[in-house]
């Protein structure tokens, strides 16, 4: 019988370090009763955006409630014969874009308290120009403080979905030992220019993967500070080939702290930003590697 | 460190550094001749930016444009292995040939190709005199090119016939835009502008700046050094005369 593991790592970035600055990437996973859940999140790291920590901690924390929630009422009542009925299975288009709206209503509710709890101080507001300065003072101009990318991934028995606003990368591995990234990119994240939860048209941005067949034996998500590091797809491929090869031989736990502990140097020699790898393992695939 | 993630290759980044060359008839002489002299001497200390960089690894790429217009390599060269070619004068000015077949390549199918996540390139265009052929179209393309807009750019107007206008449309900055008038005036140009270039392009400033602002800090930065050495450089350039 298989069983769905999750992980996630997380590292300050060597860039960070030296100047100074907080981790700006959050990220978590876990179990719910029949699917597991991954979430990655990176606040941008520009001077406007200074709350981006905590915008990314409050992202991973709501998207994490929302897709509890979606999940535990996603069998309805089908509107012939009251036949119950998986409604992501059945229309995930309308699934996935209500999952986003209600993502970003839930941030958008958690920052403004933030924001309300405690306003902008002179210190974190100084470090801005003037035309930034400006534009903090328009009714919404405050939101770009806590600006994040987000990316989850949730899988099922029977299928599994990746959702993503942003930079960063989501990696899939088939039985095969095929590498995709099946998530439609964004042509407007390029170089270090990202889309974000804090975008006006943020909803529109969100794209999505949703498959029923030839599930994954594994999902990585990670913040750009990997694919960065990486630069080219194969490359990317070739350092989750290692990591699944890592955990095959020396099991998740004991891979997953081996993992941790060489993210700094990863950052250092690569990227040099913030890094954080989420993953959903199955574990008979992986087992079966042996 | 685990020993099966210590053999993860980390490659390392890369910046290009483009050098567009006016070829046309009106540069035979003294002109080429110091192009030719002074990319040649500066590959070496481009060599060795690159070297002692461990952000990036920078790559030179040279269209050079007359009749027409040609790409020395078909790819951006590692700069521990470009060789310098001289190049010839003779011909018209494809201005727009050029612009043209440089947007083609600003591109991920094209020379940037192993750029994802990597640097914006720096561009480095010499022309002594104005376009012959329909160039406005073309350039106006390049300007929407999205590697061209992050781009560090510089343009060296050789003489005082060169259309300087086009030259400032291009780089999209007057202070971009420096005129020499003097062969030993356009080989320390040459050397400084690409120099500089190569050290801002390739270096990793504010990491997970999620704006445009790192590529407009670095051109900002650039435009300041240009300046400041044309100040310090102007009195060369006006006693100095003639090609």
């Amino acid at each position: 019988m298989s069983k769905l593991e999750t992980f996630h790592v997380t590292t300050i970035g060597a860039s960070h370090i030296k100047d100074g600055k907080v981790c700006q990437d959050f990220a978590l996973s876990g179990e719910g009763s029949d699917y597991a859940v991954v979430i990655v999140c990176d606040g941008h790291g520009g001077n406007k955006y200074f709350r981006s920590d905590r915008g990314s901690r409050l992202a991973a924390e709501q998207a994490q409630l929302a897709i509890r929630e979606f999940m535990k009422t996603r069998f309805v009542k089908s509107q012939n014969g009251g036949k119950i009925v998986d409604n992501i299975q059945t229309n995930p288009d309308a699934f996935m874009s209500q999952l986003s709206a209600n993502i970003i209503y839930r941030w958008r509710e958690e920052i403004a308290k933030d924001y309300q709890c405690e306003e902008f101080t002179e210190i974190e507001l100084a470090i801005l120009s003037p035309k930034e300065l400006a534009a903090f003072q328009t009714e919404e101009g405050w939101v770009s403080a806590y600006g994040t990318t987000l990316i989850a991934a949730v899988k099922t028995k029977d299928f599994w979905f990746g959702l993503h606003i942003g930079d960063g990368k989501c990696v899939t591995v088939n039985n095969a030992g095929e590498y995709a990234q099946p998530i439609p990119w964004d042509e407007k994240c390029f170089l270090n220019q990202t889309t974000s939860l804090c975008d006006e048209q943020a909803l529109s941005r969100f794209r999505y993967y949703f498959g029923k067949e030839d599930l994954p034996m594994a999902i990585f998500i990670a913040s750009d500070g990997v694919d960065d590091t990486f630069g080219t797809d194969e490359a990317l491929h070739g350092f989750y080939k290692t990591v699944l090869q890592l955990f095959t031989e020396k099991g998740i736990t004991e891979g997953v702290k081996e993992l941790q502990s060489y993210l700094p140097q990863l950052s250092k020699k690569g990227s040099r930003d913030d890094i954080s790898i989420a993953g959903i393992l199955v574990r008979k695939e992986l087992t079966k590697k042996k | 460190m685990n020993d099966l993630l210590a053999t993860v290759p980390i490659p390392r980044r890369t910046m290009v550094l483009f050098f567009l060359v006016d070829t046309s008839g009106s540069m035979s002489g003294d002109k080429i001749g110091a192009v030719n002299e002074a990319i040649r001497e500066v590959i070496p200390e481009i060599k060795d930016i690159s070297a002692e960089n461990a952000d990036a690894q920078i790559k030179i790429a040279v269209l050079d444009f007359s009749s027409g217009a040609r790409w020395l390599y078909e790819q951006p060269i590692e700069s521990d292995q470009f060789v310098w070619n001289n190049l010839e004068a003779g011909g018209l000015t494809d201005m727009g040939v050029a612009f043209k077949m440089l947007n083609e390549k600003l591109s991920r199918s094209q020379f940037m190709a192993d750029l994802i996540g990597s640097y914006a390139p720096a561009i480095f265009m010499m022309s002594d005199g104005a376009p012959t052929d329909e160039y406005m179209k073309e350039l106006t393309e390049l300007r929407k090119n999205k590697w061209f807009k992050v781009a560090i750019k510089v343009a060296v107007a050789i003489g005082t016939d060169a259309n300087t206008e086009i030259l400032k449309e291009f780089t999209g900055n007057e202070e971009c835009v420096l005129t020499v008038r003097s062969p030993q005036a356009l080989r320390k140009m040459i050397r400084f502008a690409s120099v500089t270039a190569s050290q801002i392009g390739s270096k990793s400033s504010g990491v997970g700046v999620n704006s445009s602002a790192d590529s407009n800090q670095k051109a900002a930065d650039f435009t300041k050094q240009i300046k400041d050495f044309e100040k310090e450089n102007i009195e060369a350039n006006d006693v100095q005369e003639g090609w």
